[in-house]
């Protein structure tokens, strides 16, 4: 036994997780009463106090302290950040202050996953999004208790739309018909299975980019009694919010992606892990669930065999770390979601130690269509050379942010018109690939800089373009509206390509929103390993510091060095991608934009614009390489 | 046999050894910095310290592949068959230097103030693996330093967060009174409001923090810890004999720490042996010896109280009558054999008897489990057992087997009592070095009246010694060296820590002295020596040497790099030296 659990909690249903517990309590007080903690400690038996108080302590989501009547909290990144958080908060406060009496409380929150409706915000227990400043002036209004009213109970957000949209991804139109499973069950292929997994070459959506059928293969073989199948849905990266789209509009393809793992695997028990921000999402996940439950799909007794394989619903107590996969089994076996160190893998030793499939939400819903329409249909769907296709979350500066199901290969430009185009005709200045993971990237990237393999495709592919009559190509610059978003071919630039996609117009300061994305960064950091704990919030003191004017242009070279040492030895060292992410934000702003950093020194000299040099900043490549060889070490 | 090769060199490891790079470094003299890692915790990897670069060599072709572009926390890493560190690569340094600058960005740099200073983890590691400069300006920590107990003060502000002390709660003691609160760089150690660190190992936290975050406030700005000259002595607070370094300056002790036996102690102490060392300051000790003349105790110089101890034991026996000895157990070994031959010398007929065995409740065992309570990477750890010991005596064993040896049966204090009464005994020599007075004063004097000639040997003032004829002031447990044999049976070595007290002499040499062996002190080592000779209990003892970690009467276990050392851990502090893994002489006991 490597990692070391209790046990496996038993099956009874009301075997109930400290984390349920606490957020029963916490709906029921409004917080967790010190009381209350005391008695859930003495009904429990086995769980101490300061195991229901470290957890508690670690999720922003669960208060200590009595709160004030009304809670506002205003989403503080990327894209809200973008379209005036800011202002929208202070604007709040001072409304707070004219008619609050102490009663009303703003503050800040993480990313809320609702980018397309930027500003969001969340008053109590319920998330608001895409209105103006003066409706939420209005919201904040009536959350108020005053009598004759019933305050903040009364508000209810909006439901909203629910149809499939004609996505290629659900193979039944919205029907819950779950006919590659009940054929998977009828004829247990699971070779061919992996098989067309493999030609459909589905890949991981959550980031990493696994192949989806080598870890599946993996759990498939792995020795063990027993198995948990486990979905990642804790989405809390800044400008991600496909995975929302996708658990409310298309939950049956999840859960039928779930079944075709747990029979694959010979797994005992599916969890959709979902982040206590999605309220609409869990519930439609649940009624999902409930009604599988009904046809006899999952549950006590799938499809008359006899085995048992119910799923359910975890939801997270939030926090961007949970949605890195160790964490995330922490937070689901009760402790605080900080991140493992690895090897041994999920596949081997995850949840109660046990091999654990875990994906992202996408990944899970692309296996029945792959399944029905083959692999080969799945990889043909890619355009440019590319395999397969996706979710794309873009927000910013564009006329119709939103989630698309596009072609694996599509260029920026193509989803940037999908998306109605860049807002009040601005030009593109700069685009993040992977939230604020992968830094930001400019508009124009020189050609010299570019990796040596890419650049000789791209210079063929121009001319070839321009033989064709199309207008010749630049010498010197890439426009990256070019670019095509393909996981691979990301990687083979040393970029790196997540789900949400953010996309920054000529008016944006750059500087600003790498600082702001450092404090994103700053703020999810577990804490649990010393470069991220630490270099975080150092990044981020010396990102408010260029902010703040601390600097000339003579003062600032030597912190230009330090902040590429700080974040080279985060990404060297740190336990989890967070810690190895960090400084991507302000690195890549420093290199790329130094006009807008040289706004901010004194005495106000614009610097002369040096190369982009990107590509110094993203060990993805190599990282995964690394953990492939870490896997075979722990064989 | 595992191959390994570290920084170039080949090593092996014996077979069925389950070792971590730092054990294995270590073993063969590569030092790697570490701070979380403890070997009796579970592995979390979260200081970052001893990250090293990692790889394996191909058996077949020898070819070499290393980990590109990442290093490997070593704590987690095994040393398998064919794996190769690298650990004192400019990689692998640039990256220690910076975990060290991150880890003083805000740490408040206040070692002047500080007790750890001098033994601690930040200043050792700065000085080997830092650097002279400081490149960020930053404000410093300023938390609040709050109790987490009664003798432990938590110092957020120098707190590192390498969880050692919350692992041990939770792993070693399973009481898990501490904590990680909040997170990131809000992160704090913190016990739930109201329930304090409560539990009998609780000091050990001080111990395990590598930096100056919790502290005993025992020792809290009493004294800088390197005037502290440290000896390697034993707790005789109970039958465990728990291995401790009893620290002394200018002629006090200061504190105890832990020193690692796998056999005994693992790496603990309990927190009553470690208050323990008090007692050796007491200003109430006996500090002169005395005479009975003309009806009143006369101080006079030390050796006109042994020639009248000597003298009128040795007419007790001229005239036929019978000499009764008592021996503690707090005695050493090597005195109560001295004692023995003494009084058996001076007539085979003397009667000797055990002292009082004092006890307190019952055995307490702390058993902590290979895996509950832990969350980590476990399977560098060997799990052992604690035991704090009812019989509050460290060498009632040890005296016993000299008894038993020099008479056949251990006579009892209470049977002794009675025949002593009954008017058996003409003299009566009773050697204490108790912690508590044997008997109260109204059966004392039942007691002295009843034998001509009372000779008391102690270190305090008790109503026995206010009635005896002679009083002689013996040591107390830090004056004097020798074995004391703990309620396993092992036979183990305590180095004295402080000189004899003015006015008395180490209980070894007053018996020498009163045997007529020459002048001059006397070496427990001979004496040990003698004693493995004659008698055949002690055979293991041959020559006078026990290894470090002692050794078993009945069944000695063979010493050497394999078992006993699975784990020779070093702690990240303290002077060079010092520490039990490397070569020194005092290393050399190990055989």
């Amino acid at each position: 036994m490597y990692w070391n659990h209790p046990s496996v909690p038993g099956q009874a249903d009301d075997a109930r997780s400290i984390v349920e517990e606490l957020h029963e309590i916490q709906k029921r007080c409004g917080y967790l009463p010190k009381a209350e903690l005391e008695a859930l400690s003495e009904r429990r038996r086995d769980t101490p106090l300061h195991r229901l108080h470290e957890v508690a302590s670690f999720f922003p989501h669960f208060r200590l302290q009595k709160p004030p009547a009304v809670e506002v909290r205003v989403c503080r990144d990327m894209s809200c950040h973008l379209r005036g958080a800011p202002g929208l908060r202070r604007n709040l406060e001072e409304l707070a202050a004219e008619i609050g009496q102490g009663q009303i409380w703003v503050g800040g929150v993480s990313c809320l996953g609702r980018c397309d409706g930027a500003p969001a915000i969340m008053i109590g227990e319920h998330v608001y999004q895409g209105k103006s400043n003066d409706s939420y002036r209005d919201l904040m209004r009536r959350a108020l208790p005053l009598p004759g009213l019933e305050g903040e109970a009364a508000l209810q957000p909006g439901h909203s739309d629910r149809s499939p949209l004609g996505w290629k991804i659900d193979p039944y139109g919205g029907r819950e018909e779950y006919t590659a499973f009940r054929r998977f069950v009828a004829e247990p292929n699971g070779d061919k299975l992996i098989e067309e997994l493999k030609i459909g070459d589905l890949r991981g959506m959550g980031g990493a980019g696994v192949w989806a059928h080598q870890k599946w293969n993996d759990v498939r073989q792995a020795r063990g009694d027993r198995k948990f199948i486990v979905v990642n849905g804790d989405e809390s990266e800044p400008g991600t919010f496909k995975d929302r789209e996708l658990l409310l509009r298309t939950p049956h393809l999840v859960i039928e992606g779930v079944l075709l793992a747990g029979w694959l695997c010979g797994a005992e028990r599916g969890y959709i892990y979902i982040r206590h921000e999605y309220e609409e999402q869990i519930e439609a996940c649940r009624a999902a669930i409930a009604r599988a439950e009904a046809m006899g799909l999952c549950g006590r007794d799938v499809l008359g065999t006899g085995q048992a394989f119910p799923i359910e619903v975890f939801v997270s107590p939030g926090g961007y770390i949970c949605g890195e996969q160790s964490a995330l089994i922490e937070a689901m076996e009760d402790h605080r979601a900080e991140p493992r160190n690895k090897p041994p893998q999920l596949e081997t030793n995850g949840l109660y130690d046990k091999p654990t499939l875990l994906s992202n939400v996408e990944t899970f819903a692309w296996v029945p269509s792959i399944l029905l329409h083959g692999g080969a249909w799945y990889r043909d769907l890619g355009v440019n050379g590319a395999k397969g296709a996706r979710f794309f979350s873009l927000s910013g500066d564009v006329n119709r942010p939103g989630v698309f199901e596009v072609p694996s290969g599509i260029t920026l430009r193509e989803l940037i018109d999908l998306a109605g185009g860049l807002r009040a005709r601005q030009r593109l200045k700069a685009f993040a690939a992977s939230g604020p993971s992968g830094g930001f990237l400019p508009a124009r990237l020189p050609k010299r800089k570019l990796p040596e393999a890419f650049a000789a495709r791209l210079a063929a592919r121009e001319r070839k373009h321009h033989e064709g009559g199309g207008p010749p190509p630049s010498e010197t610059d890439y426009d990256i509206l070019d670019l095509e978003l393909d996981l691979q071919t990301m990687r083979d630039m040393g970029l790196m390509l997540g789900a949400g996609l953010v996309v920054y117009g000529q008016f944006a300061d750059i500087l600003d929103q790498a600082v702001n994305a450092t404090e994103f960064f700053r703020n999810e950091s577990c804490g649990k390993c010393v470069p991220c704990r630490l270099g975080s919030q150092k990044m981020t003191e010396l990102g408010n510091d260029i902010r703040d004017q601390r600097y000339d242009e003579q003062s600032f070279l030597p912190v230009e060095g330090l902040m590429t040492e700080l974040q080279r030895a985060m990404e060297m060292s740190s336990i989890c991608g967070l810690g190895m992410v960090v400084g991507n934000p302000l690195i890549t702003a420093i290199r790329s934009f130094r006009q807008d950093v040289g706004r901010y020194l004194r005495p106000g000299d614009v610097m002369t614009m040096p190369d982009a040099d990107i590509f110094a900043t993203s060990d993805m490549k190599l990282l995964t390489s690394d953990m492939k060889l870490l896997q075979e070490r722990s064989r | 046999m595992a191959t390994i090769i570290i920084n170039g060199e080949e090593h092996t490891l014996p077979e069925g050894e389950k070792l971590n790079a730092i054990q294995l470094a270590l073993r063969v003299g590569v030092d790697i910095p570490y701070y979380c890692w403890h070997p009796a915790l579970s592995v979390v990897a979260n200081c970052r310290m001893c990250e090293i670069e990692v790889g394996s060599k191909d058996p077949k072709t020898g070819e070499i592949k290393m980990i590109p572009n990442k290093l490997v926390p070593a704590c987690q890493t095994p040393a398998k068959d064919m794996t190769v560190l690298v650990t004192n690569s400019p990689k692998v340094k640039a990256h220690q230097r910076m975990v060290m600058e991150y880890l003083l960005i805000n740490h408040p740099l206040d070692c002047p103030v500080c007790d750890q200073a001098g033994e601690c983890g930040l200043q050792d590691y700065s000085y080997e693996y830092g650097q002279a400069i400081h490149r960020f300006v930053e404000e410093r920590n300023v938390n609040p330093r709050k109790d987490v107990s009664d003798l432990i003060q938590l110092n957020q502000d120098r707190c590192i967060m390498c969880t050692r002390c919350v692992r041990f709660t939770r792993e070693i003691t399973q009481t898990g009174e501490l904590q990680v609160m909040r997170r990131g760089s809000h992160a704090e150690i913190d016990i739930f409001p109201g329930h304090p660190v409560d539990n009998p190992l609780a000091g050990n936290v001080v111990d395990l923090c590598p930096v100056g975050a919790l502290l005993d406030k025992d020792f809290l700005h009493k004294q800088r810890v390197w005037f502290l000259s440290k000896h390697d002595s034993l707790c005789t607070r109970c039958s465990t004999g728990c291995n401790v370094s009893a620290e002394e300056n200018r002629g006090a002790l200061w504190r105890f720490k832990p020193r690692f036996n796998p056999h005994v102690n693992d790496y603990w102490i309990c927190d009553e042996g470690r208050a323990s060392y008090k007692t050796a300051n007491d200003l109430a000790l006996l500090a002169a010896m005395y005479v009975r003349q003309d009806g009143d105790l006369r101080l006079v110089p030390i050796d006109q109280a042994l020639n009248a101890a000597g003298r009128g034991l040795a007419r007790a026996a001229e005239s036929g009558g019978t000499i009764a000895g008592v021996m503690s157990p707090f005695l050493t070994v090597e005195e109560a054999y001295l004692m023995a031959s003494y009084l058996k010398g001076l007539s085979p007929a003397s009667v000797l008897a055990l002292g009082p065995v004092p006890t307190r409740g019952e055995d307490l065992t702390i058993q902590p489990d290979q895996h509950k309570g832990r969350t980590g990477d476990t399977s560098f750890i060997v799990a052992r057992p604690f035991t704090i010991r009812a019989e509050k005596c460290p060498n009632r064993r040890g005296v016993e087997a000299v008894l038993e040896h020099f008479q056949g049966e251990v006579i009892g204090f209470d049977d002794l009592l009675r025949r002593a009464k009954a008017g058996e005994f003409q003299a009566l020599y009773i050697v204490s070095d108790a912690i508590d007075p044997w008997i109260g004063e109204a059966e004392a004097r039942e007691l002295r009246d009843k034998v001509e000639f009372l000779v008391m040997q102690d270190t305090q003032v008790t109503t026995l010694a206010e009635l005896a004829d002679v009083v002689l002031a013996g040591a107390t447990f830090a004056e004097k060296a020798g074995c004391y044999v703990n309620a396993d049976g092992r036979l183990q070595y305590a180095e004295a820590a402080l000189p004899p007290r003015d006015g008395s002499l180490p209980d070894l040499d007053l018996l020498a002295i009163l045997l007529g062996r020459g002048r001059g002190p006397v070496h427990s080592r001979d004496i040990l020596a003698e004693l493995a000779q004659m008698v055949p209990a002690f055979a293991v003892a041959e020559g006078g040497k026990i290894p470090a970690f002692g050794i078993v009467l009945e069944q000695p276990e063979p010493v050497g790099p394999g078992v006993p050392f699975a784990d020779p851990w070093t702690q990240p502090r303290g002077l060079k030296g010092d520490r039990p893994g490397e070569t020194s002489p005092k290393g050399s006991r190990n055989a």
